[in-house]
C-alpha cells in the first residue's frame, strides 16, 4: 500500500521509501524510516498537498511524491477497515526502534580525543546550528541583543548573523547559522550552514534543538557527533514539551550522549544564562569523550573495513574524522566522493566502497543511505524510550486552526478575506494619522515659506525637502500597519499554511508552495524575499521564483498607491488595493508559467515542508518588527529620498532664465498696474497673477535641465498617455519606488503662496489647454507601471547576488520595464478606443 | 555672492559627493545592510554543486 492511499485520520507505518536522489534523502532524514508511524492529517483545499503527522510534527507531501512511499496499516486500522491482518506488523512497538534498541543496550563506545586548542582563551566563537524554526535566531536574538527577523516558517535565516555579547568575562562572538535538518546539503543555505561548520571550526557549538519535535530534531545531533564536534545542546521551547505533558530526563539523556543540554525557551530568554556556562565549559575542557553512534555489525564492519582502506591516504588534512568520511562515503555523499576522487589509488577506494554497498544491502535489504538514517533514527529511539515520557495533554489549537484554514471550502476565501482585510486597515486606519502628518509638513513648509527671504534655499527646503521628504514621510502609518499584518501572518505560522493551500495553484505555473513564501514576503520587500529563494532546493524552481518576486508588490510601492487611490479613487480604495496586488500575483503566476515553458524547462522539485505548530505571536515580537521597520524607512528619508529630492530640485530649478523671468516680471507689473487704475477687479487681477505664476513655473521646469530629460522621454511615454513629470518621476523611482513620490512632490510644486497636500496639487494638475494630466485611463496605466517595472536597483543587486550573474539582473530590469510598458500602453490604448 | 545661493551650492556639492560615493559603492561594495552583514556570504562558485 502506498502512503497516497491512506485516508485523513489513518495511521499506517512505514515499509520503504523508493524514489531516489535528494527527494529521498531529504524525506528519509525527515523522518520517513522504514517502521515509523505515520498518520494522514488533511487534504489542501484542492486535494493536493496532504498534510502528514510523524515524529510528532507535521509535514506536507504532493500525492505524486506519497506515492514513493509504501506503507502497512497499523492492525487496528486494518480492523476498522476490513482488511485482513495477517503480516501486519505489531501496533505496540516498531521494528526498527526494536532492533535499535537491542543495538543501544550493547552500549555506547567512546573515543578519547584530544580537545581543541585555544589561541584566544577569553573569546569564544560560538556557532547556533540546528532544524529550520527551532529558534535559533530568537536565542541569538536575546542574547546578542541583535535584531534579527524571526518567523515561525522554516527558512527564515539564509545568511549567518554575527553578534558578540560578554558573559562572565568571556567574549562571545554569535553566529547565526541557516537551520539545516542534516549536513548533506540540498539547499544553498544548508550548503552554506555546512561549509561553515567544517572550515570556520567554531570553538563551540549550541544545536538548537526544538523540543516540540525532539526526535527529529535529534537527528541532526547524530550528525554532530559523528562529526566530533564541541557541542552544547539548547534544548528549546522547553516550554512546549511541558505544556503537552511530558517530562523527558534530559540529564539521563544527556549522560548517554555525553553532550550538555541546557533546556531554554528562547522567546523570554530562560535558560541563555545556564547555556553560556556550559559553552564555557565545553570552551574549557582540555579532553572530551564523543559518543560514537553505533551503526549495528552490519554497518560497522563496513565502516570498519574502510576505515583501514583510508588510514594511508591523506583524509586527516581535510578537517573531519575519518571515520565520518566513511560514513559519509558509504552514504554516497557527493562532496566527499568528490574528494576522494582526487586522491592516488582512489579507484582501489571506490571498488572496495561499492563492495561494501552491495554487502550492506544484500545482508540488510536496503540501500546503505536507509541503513545508516534508520540506525540515526534507531539511535534516537532508544534513547528516548529511556528518558522521554508519553503525551497526556494533546494541543488541539493547531488542528482546530488548520480544520478552518485549510478547509476546502474555506481556505482560499480565509486567505483572500485576510488580504483585503490587511489592505482595507493600510488604508483607512493608516489615513487618520497620515492626516495629521500631511498637516505638520503643510505648517512645517508654511512656516518656511512666510518667514524666509526669497531665493534658491528657501525653494530648496520649501519646493525641494518639504516637498520631496514630506511627500514621502506622510505614509509612515500605512507601512507600519502592512508591517503589523505582516509579521502576524510570519510569526503566527499562517505563512506556511498559505504556502500549503497555494501549492496546487503554484504546481500549475511550475512552482511549488515553498515558492509562495518568498512571493508573500515580497510584500513586504523584494530584496530579503530574493534572499529566502535560497530555500528552494532546485535552481530552476529558484530562478523563476527570483525574477517574479518584482512583480509582488513591495511596501515602498504602497505610498505610491494610496496616494493616487486617495486622490482619485477614494470610494473603493481597498478594493483597488487588492485589485493591484491581485494583478501583480496574476503577471507572476503568468512570467512563472512562461519562463518554465521556454528559459526553465527542467523538472520541477518535489514539495516537502514541515508546517509549523501555530504560535501566538509575542507583543514584543510585533512591536519590534514594527520598529525595526519605521526606523528604516526614517531612515531612507534621510538617506536616499533626501539626496533624491535635492538632486531632482536641483535639475529642476537650473538653468535659471533671466530674460525669462523678467519677461513674466513685466507681465505681472501690467496686471498691479490695471488693478491699481481699478482696470480690472481684485479676482480679475488674482486669477490673472496665478495665472502667470503657472505659465511661468510651467515655462522654466520645461527648460529645466528635468524638463529637458522628460522631454527626450517623452516620445516613448507618450503613447502611455505620460506627461514629462510622470516619465521623469518613474526615471527617478528606479532607484527606490518612494522616489516616484518625492519627484512628483518636487515637480508638482503646486501653489507657491500655500504649502498644499501632494494630493490636492495632483488632483489640480492640468494641460495648457486645462484638461486634466490625471484622466481614470493614465491613472490606471500608471499604477499598473509602477506595479510591474522593476522596484528598486538593491533588488536588482539582490539578483546579482542570489543568480551569481549580472545577466539574469539585466534581464529582470530590461523584462518587467518592457512588460510595464507594454500593459500600460494597452490600457491607454484600447481604454482611449472604449471610454 | 548671494549667501543663499553660495548655501545652496555648498548641499550641491555635498550632495553630489554623497551620490557618486553611492554610485561607487554600487559598484564595487556588497550592500549587507538587507541581513545583518558578516563575510561569510560568498560561497564561491566551484564550491555550489551543479543542481542548487
Amino acid at each position: 500500500m502506498r502512503l497516497s492511499e491512506l485516508q485523513t485520520g489513518q495511521k499506517a507505518y512505514i515499509t520503504k521509501v523508493n524514489g531516489s536522489g535528494a527527494f529521498r534523502k531529504r524525506i528519509l532524514e525527515m523522518g520517513f524510516v522504514r517502521g515509523e508511524e505515520v498518520k494522514s492529517v488533511l487534504n489542501a483545499p484542492l486535494k493536493d498537498p496532504i498534510k502528514y503527522e510523524i515524529m510528532e510534527y507535521e509535514v506536507s507531501l504532493r500525492r505524486s511524491e506519497a506515492v514513493m512511499v509504501e506503507i502497512a496499516m497499523l492492525a487496528e486500522e486494518a480492523r476498522k477497515n476490513g482488511m485482513y491482518t495477517d503480516d501486519l506488523p505489531a501496533t505496540d512497538d516498531s521494528p526498527l526502534s526494536a532492533l535499535a534498541d537491542n543495538e543501544n543496550r550493547g552500549g555506547l563506545r567512546r573515543r578519547h580525543r584530544a580537545g581543541y586548542h585555544h589561541t584566544n582563551e577569553k573569546n569564544i566563537k560560538v556557532a547556533l546550528l540546528g532544524n529550520p524554526n527551532s529558534g535559533k535566531t530568537s536565542i541569538f536574538n536575546l542574547a546578542s541583543g541583535a535584531h534579527e527577523r524571526v518567523g515561525n516558517y522554516s527558512g527564515v535565516t539564509v545568511n549567518a548573523k554575527e553578534g558578540t555579547l560578554k558573559h562572565n568575562g568571556y567574549t562571545f562572538t554569535l553566529v547565526d547559522l541557516p537551520g539545516t535538518y542534516s549536513l548533506s546539503a540540498y539547499t544553498p543555505e544548508e550548503l552554506y550552514a555546512r561549509k561553515y561548520m567544517l572550515e570556520e571550526k567554531p570553538d563551540v557549538i549550541v544545536n538548537v534543538v526544538s523540543a516540540s519535535a525532539l526526535e527529529r530534531n535529534l537527528y541532526l545531533t547524530t550528525e554532530l557527533l559523528d562529526l566530533q564536534v564541541p557541542m552544547v545542546i539548547a534544548l528549546n521551547m522547553y516550554d512546549e514539551l511541558q505544556e503537552s505533558g511530558r517530562t523527558f530526563d534530559h540529564a539521563k539523556f544527556s549522560t548517554l550522549i555525553n553532550t550538555p543540554i541546557v533546556p531554554t525557551v528562547g522567546k523570554r530568554g530562560e535558560g541563555i544564562p545556564e547555556l553560556l556556562e556550559k559553552v564555557i565549559a565545553v570552551y574549557l575542557a582540555k579532553e572530551r569523550e564523543p559518543v560514537q553512534i553505533p551503526y549495528g555489525r552490519v554497518l560497522e564492519k563496513s565502516i570498519t573495513i574502510m576505515e583501514r582502506e583510508l588510514m594511508q591516504r591523506e583524509v586527516e588534512n581535510w578537517q573531519m574524522p575519518l571515520r565520518y568520511v566513511c560514513v559519509k562515503l558509504l552514504e554516497g555523499d557527493k562532496e566527499v566522493e568528490g574528494r576522494i576522487h582526487v586522491l592516488p589509488g582512489h579507484e582501489q577506494i571506490f571498488v572496495r566502497r561499492d563492495k561494501e554497498r552491495t554487502y550492506i544491502e544484500k545482508l540488510l535489504r536496503e540501500d546503505p543511505e536507509s541503513a545508516f538514517t534508520n540506525a540515526r533514527y534507531g539511535f534516537i529511539a532508544g534513547g528516548l524510550k529511556e528518558t522521554l515520557t508519553e503525551k497526556i495533554h494533546f494541543a488541539e489549537k493547531t488542528k482546530l486552526l488548520d480544520s478552518i484554514v485549510t478547509n476546502k471550502y474555506l481556505g482560499f476565501p480565509l486567505f483572500f478575506l485576510f488580504l483585503w482585510i490587511m489592505f482595507e486597515a493600510t488604508f483607512r486606519l493608516g489615513n487618520y494619522p497620515m492626516e495629521w502628518i500631511e498637516w505638520l509638513v503643510a505648517a512645517l513648509g508654511n512656516l518656511i515659506r512666510n518667514n524666509m527671504a526669497e531665493g534658491p534655499l528657501k525653494a530648496l527646503i520649501v519646493d525641494g525637502i518639504v516637498g520631496g521628504v514630506g511627500g514621502v514621510i506622510v505614509f509612515l502609518p500605512n507601512i507600519v500597519i502592512l508591517y503589523l499584518f505582516i509579521a502576524f501572518m510570519e510569526d503566527s505560522g499562517y505563512m506556511a499554511r498559505a504556502a500549503f493551500i497555494m501549492d496546487k495553484l503554484m504546481h500549475k505555473i511550475g512552482l511549488h508552495g515553498k515558492s509562495f513564501i518568498p512571493l508573500i514576503m515580497g510584500f513586504g520587500c523584494n530584496v530579503p524575499a530574493i534572499m529566502a529563494t535560497r530555500t528552494i532546493e532546485s535552481r530552476s524552481s529558484r530562478m523563476i521564483t527570483m525574477l517574479i518576486v518584482p512583480f509582488m508588490s513591495c511596501s515602498a510601492r504602497l505610498p505610491v498607491y494610496i496616494l493616487f487611490v486617495g486622490a482619485f479613487f477614494p470610494a473603493r480604495a481597498s478594493l483597488v488595493l487588492l485589485g493591484l496586488y491581485a494583478f501583480g500575483i496574476l503577471i507572476a503566476a503568468l512570467t512563472a508559467r512562461l519562463f518554465r515553458r521556454t528559459l526553465f524547462r527542467e523538472e520541477e522539485t518535489p514539495f516537502v515542508m514541515e508546517l509549523p505548530p501555530y504560535r501566538m505571536p509575542t507583543l514584543k515580537a510585533i512591536v519590534t518588527h514594527m520598529w525595526d521597520r519605521s526606523r528604516q524607512y526614517l531612515q531612507k528619508m534621510g538617506g536616499p529620498i533626501l539626496v533624491a529630492s535635492i538632486v531632482i530640485w536641483f535639475l529642476g530649478y537650473f538653468p535659471q532664465d533671466r530674460q525669462r523671468d523678467a519677461a513674466f516680471k513685466t507681465a505681472s507689473a501690467q496686471v498691479e498696474s490695471q488693478f491699481s487704475q481699478n482696470e480690472i477687479s481684485h479676482s480679475e487681477r488674482n486669477i490673472q497673477l496665478a495665472d502667470i505664476a503657472h505659465a511661468r513655473n510651467t515655462a522654466h521646469q520645461e527648460n529645466s535641465y528635468i524638463g529637458r530629460i522628460g522631454k527626450f522621454m517623452v516620445p516613448v511615454m507618450r503613447p502611455l498617455g505620460f506627461d514629462w513629470k510622470i516619465s521623469v518621476s518613474l526615471l527617478s523611482g528606479m532607484a527606490a519606488k518612494e522616489i516616484v513620490i518625492s519627484t512628483m512632490g518636487v515637480l508638482y510644486a503646486g501653489d507657491s503662496e500655500d504649502q498644499q497636500s501632494l494630493q490636492t496639487r495632483l488632483q489640480a494638475e492640468t494641460y495648457p489647454d486645462g484638461s486634466p494630466v490625471f484622466t481614470p485611463l493614465v491613472i490606471t496605466g500608471f499604477l499598473l507601471f509602477v506595479l510591474i517595472y522593476f522596484p528598486c536597483i538593491a533588488t536588482i543587486a539582490a539578483i546579482k547576488e542570489e543568480s551569481h550573474s549580472w545577466k539574469w539582473a539585466l534581464f529582470s530590469v530590461f523584462y518587467s520595464t518592457g512588460l510595464a510598458w507594454l500593459i500600460a500602453l494597452v490600457v491607454h490604448q484600447v481604454g482611449s478606443l472604449l471610454v | 555672492m548671494d549667501i543663499q545661493l553660495f548655501i545652496v551650492i555648498l548641499i550641491g556639492l555635498v550632495t553630489g559627493i554623497i551620490l557618486l560615493r553611492q554610485v561607487w559603492h554600487f559598484f564595487t561594495r556588497k550592500d549587507n545592510s538587507y541581513c545583518g552583514g558578516c563575510n561569510m556570504c560568498e560561497l564561491p562558485k566551484k564550491d555550489i554543486p551543479s543542481n542548487l
